[in-house]
């Protein structure tokens, strides 16, 4: 594993400054690179701000950033994201570049602007800043980038994107990290709201990047392809039990090896145990693992506390046109009637709680940050881009964000499904799960994703 | 001529000719007869009085808790107390039944002219006369007892004013939007829980405290305070399997897996209703899931006799939380579909066939104890949630229904009841 002192001098690959990690916010100022150009923002003496954005000129230029904030992000159905049934050309690849170049700056503007709009204090926190720097570089990068006329134009294009894909792998863990210390510098209401718009923006611009990087491959590989459902490892075909199987031996595995001792309850499947549909892989698996996370966890407070052993969960799977329903039935003692109203938020209950999170919690996720960091540098001459997202699914027990069900609900919500509980106190948790089968030309718009 | 006698001549009267002024004319010749030394009340002060109590918005005189159906402690109860709570609750009735005659009043014209809402409205204005008239003095235990009394006809005669005020509803679709309609219904339905509850424990309070009374310690008024959900639902599971069993020659089953022994206080009218109308349609659900999915050579054998396969049981979860209990019904009837579950808690939404629309008439078979609710049909009247819910939500508690489309639903009934009595 690279120190951190050897990122430094990785070049960016698009203007050959030094590297947009995000630890640089926190260095001496002396290693600060602004892409060839002094400003006087290296003359602010206080550490608040990052020089690249923090400069009057970064005021000024804003003018652009605004131009592009205020166009809509155009509206992508599932068919154009997953180009179901359609025959590739040259031409139908360039005019997805083209599309994909216009919409990720927009997107991304959306989201500058919001960041832009939250309150200093806010923003001044080391990983709000590094995320924001990072959106407003990459910002600046697609938007730079001239029309795509042909392939050759698009190979780079997709080297681009590839490279943007893992400058941002560690942008979740930056955020969950911004709003465990920033929350009780904001309206909690206000830091879900900006949370869930990111993510849900975030999901939207990786979809529509991943595919297009996946359509030009096969397309290169083999122009007489057609693309199906299994295009661009996006949308997997997932058999219901089995992930509950294999996301279940994880929660488990990585479950004893923190409580070594204590018994785990086993799943018991019922219902349409053989239903497969598709899904994309890792949203589908974070979800479900934090599902069985939680249940775990329960189980284990309850059995330190009463020394009975844990009823098995009952899993059930439904198939129901539209979706995949599943429903984890528990009886690890449900959930305290205090924490119910803070069950979908990112700011948790009362502040003591939060202090509590804030100070446990950071160190953790910091090493998650570094370890993701590191397996960037190298990775970066790969082709498949690392999810933060499958870090996070793999994260120990004893890390508890407390951000497990919010997540979970918008990547459900995200492409049409829900995720909901119900709590019997001093009994146990139902929760429920809708998959959206995405193999259906379904013809629902994602018009708020954004 | 008898008292309750005279009153249905004023009701007969009214149902005829629904203008209100001869109504009231009317009133006033019974009400003169019949209270003792009040006034007569003419038409004005009929109005001054709703009007009066209409506007009493704190919270003092027009909302109540559990608590308060058991302050006094277990029966029997002093003479004083009970005219105390008769003071207190006749404020609240009016106050209620006041509204509600507004709230009426505030129909559009033409649906009140719908014999069945006029016959609501002025059984309303009557309720009000009677609690004001009966209840103007009392000091006395005889006071009391005519209040009792009155309180009693009170309640009689509304106890089948849902299913006609469901009719006249269903009549007047047109002349008024569902969230209109929900809203009224449920401002209405809320209400009439309420002063029903009052006037019906105050009534049992006093039979339970006269002299004649063998005490009971185990009920305070209407209040139960040794209830037993498990036994509840196993008395409605016994009974809606017969009426399965005539209307589709099954008989589903219920189980109850965890929370037999768990009791608790609280009025065993409300959560029988509420269970009732669970169970009704998750038996429902189930029986017609059942004989969809599965092929009749299964479940009947080839001379038409039941073979071993039966539909599943609904599986009934009973749970005493801190401040009250949760019962979770669980089925296997395939689910409630994405379009109809936006409209299960609105009114007069009934998934049963149109032609049955007569779901008022079918299958009119008296509940397990008198509820006054007017017959379980096995569907058909669109009520059965919406004011399931009413009752649980009435003191804090909740209905929330989660369903998994293709296989079952779950129905999370959460009663707030107090800790120990």
């Amino acid at each position: 594993m690279r120190s951190r002192s050897t990122l430094l001098y990785d070049q960016c690959r698009t203007c050959r400054c030094l590297p947009l990690s995000p630890y640089r916010a926190r260095r001496p100022r002396s290693f600060a690179h602004r892409h060839g150009r002094t400003s006087v923002g290296e003359r602010f003496n206080s550490s608040d701000m990052p020089p690249s954005t923090v400069s009057s000129r970064h005021f000024y230029q804003n003018e652009t950033l605004l131009d592009y904030a205020a166009r809509s992000a155009k509206p992508v159905s599932l068919r154009q994201l997953a180009f179901f049934g359609l025959k590739l050309t040259n031409e139908k690849i360039i005019q997805s570049a083209n599309f994909v170049r216009q919409e990720l700056p927009t997107r991304m503007a959306h989201r500058i602007h919001d960041m832009q709009s939250l309150p200093y204090s806010v923003v001044r926190n080391n990983h709000i800043s590094s995320v924001y720097e990072l959106y407003y570089h990459s910002f600046n990068t697609i938007r730079r980038f001239p029309v795509i006329k042909t392939l050759e134009d698009n190979g780079l294009f997709c080297d681009v994107l590839r490279e943007l894909l893992t400058h941002h792998t560690a942008v979740i863990p930056h955020l969950v990290m911004g709003v465990i210390e920033c929350s009780d510098l904001i309206d909690s209401k206000r830091m879900d709201r900006f949370m869930e718009s990111m993510l849900r923006s975030r999901i939207s611009r990786r979809v529509l990047t991943e595919q297009h990087i996946a359509l030009t491959d096969a397309f290169l590989k083999d122009p007489t392809f057609q693309p199906s459902e299994q295009v661009g490892q996006v949308f997997f075909q997932c058999s219901a039990a089995d992930v509950v199987r294999q996301c279940d031996a994880l929660a488990r595995s990585l479950t004893r090896s923190s409580y070594e001792d204590i018994p785990i309850p086993e799943l018991v499947f019922e219902g349409d145990v053989s239903t497969k549909f598709a899904y994309v892989a890792s949203h589908l698996r974070y979800i479900v693992g934090e599902i069985l996370r939680n249940t775990f966890e329960a189980s284990l407070e309850r059995y330190q506390a009463i020394r009975i052993l844990p009823a098995p969960v009952l899993v059930t799977i439904s198939d129901a046109p539209q979706h995949v329903i599943f429903r984890f039935s528990d009886q690890a003692g449900g959930i305290p009637p205090e924490i119910i109203p803070y069950l979908w938020s990112f700011v948790k209950g009362p502040r003591s709680m939060i202090r509590h999170h804030n100070f446990e919690q950071v160190p953790a996720l910091e090493a998650i940050v570094e370890e993701l960091e590191a397996s960037v540098g190298h990775a970066t001459g790969q082709k498949k881009p690392i999810s933060s997202l499958a870090s996070l699914t793999t994260r120990s027990p004893t890390l508890r964000l407390g951000m497990g069900l919010p997540m979970s609900k918008i990547y459900a919500e995200f492409w049409g499904g829900k995720v909901a509980v119900k709590s019997i106190d001093g009994f146990g948790c139902d929760v429920f799960l809708h998959i959206s089968k995405l193999g259906n030309e379904s013809r629902f718009v994602q018009e708020n994703n954004i | 001529m008898s008292l309750w006698k005279r009153m249905r001549t004023c009701v007969h009267y009214a149902v005829r000719s629904p203008g209100s002024i001869r109504l009231i004319f009317t009133c006033s010749k019974v009400s003169s007869k019949f209270s003792l030394e009040e006034p007569v009340f003419t038409n004005f002060d009929v109005n001054k009085v709703i009007g009066s109590y209409a506007r009493n918005v704190t919270t003092k005189t027009s909302s109540f808790n559990f608590h308060d159906l058991i302050q006094f402690g277990r029966p029997p109860i002093s003479n004083e107390a009970l005219i105390l709570n008769a003071r207190t609750i006749r404020e609240i009735i009016l106050t209620s039944l006041s509204r509600r005659t507004l709230a009426l009043r505030n129909l559009p014209y033409i649906m009140m002219l719908n014999p069945n809402i006029s016959q609501i409205y002025n059984k309303y204005l009557l309720s009000v006369n009677m609690v004001y008239d009966s209840g103007a003095k009392l000091e006395t235990k005889e006071d009391n007892d005519r209040f009792v009394q009155a309180l009693q006809i009170v309640v009689e005669t509304h106890t089948n004013a849902i299913p006609t005020l469901a009719k006249g509803f269903a009549e007047s679709q047109t002349y008024i939007s569902g969230d209109a309609t929900n809203s009224f219904l449920d401002a209405h339905l809320h209400d009439r829980i309420g002063t029903r509850l009052l006037s019906k424990h105050h009534v049992a309070l006093t039979k339970q405290s006269s002299p004649s009374a063998t005490p009971d310690p185990r009920f305070i008024g209407l209040v139960d305070t040794q209830l037993s959900p498990a036994a509840l639902c196993r008395e409605i599971a016994g009974f809606l399997s017969d009426v399965c069993d005539l209307q589709y020659g099954m008989r589903p089953s219920m189980a109850i897996d965890v929370g037999e022994d768990v009791t608790v206080a609280y009025i065993p009218e409300h959560l029988e209703y509420i269970l009732t109308e669970l169970l009704k349609n998750s038996f429902r659900a189930t029986i017609e899931h059942f004989l969809k999915m599965t092929p009749a050579s299964q479940y009947r054998s080839k001379h038409g006799m039941p073979t071993g396969t039966v539909p599943h049981p609904v599986v009934v979860t009973i749970v005493r939380t801190a401040n009250g209990v949760v019962i979770r019904l669980r089925d296997r009837g395939g689910g409630i579909e994405e379009e109809n579950l936006r409209r299960i808690w609105g009114y007069s939404e009934s998934t049963f066939e149109e032609e049955e629309r007569d779901g008022f008439k079918t299958l009119n078979t008296p509940p397990p104890s008198i509820t006054g609710t007017g017959g379980s049909a096995m569907g058909g009247l669109g009520y059965g949630l919406p004011l399931s819910r009413a009752y649980a939500e009435y003191f804090g508690g909740s209905i929330d229904l989660e369903t998994c489309f293709g296989w079952g639903t779950d129905v999370y009934v959460n009663i707030k009841t107090p800790q120990a009595i």
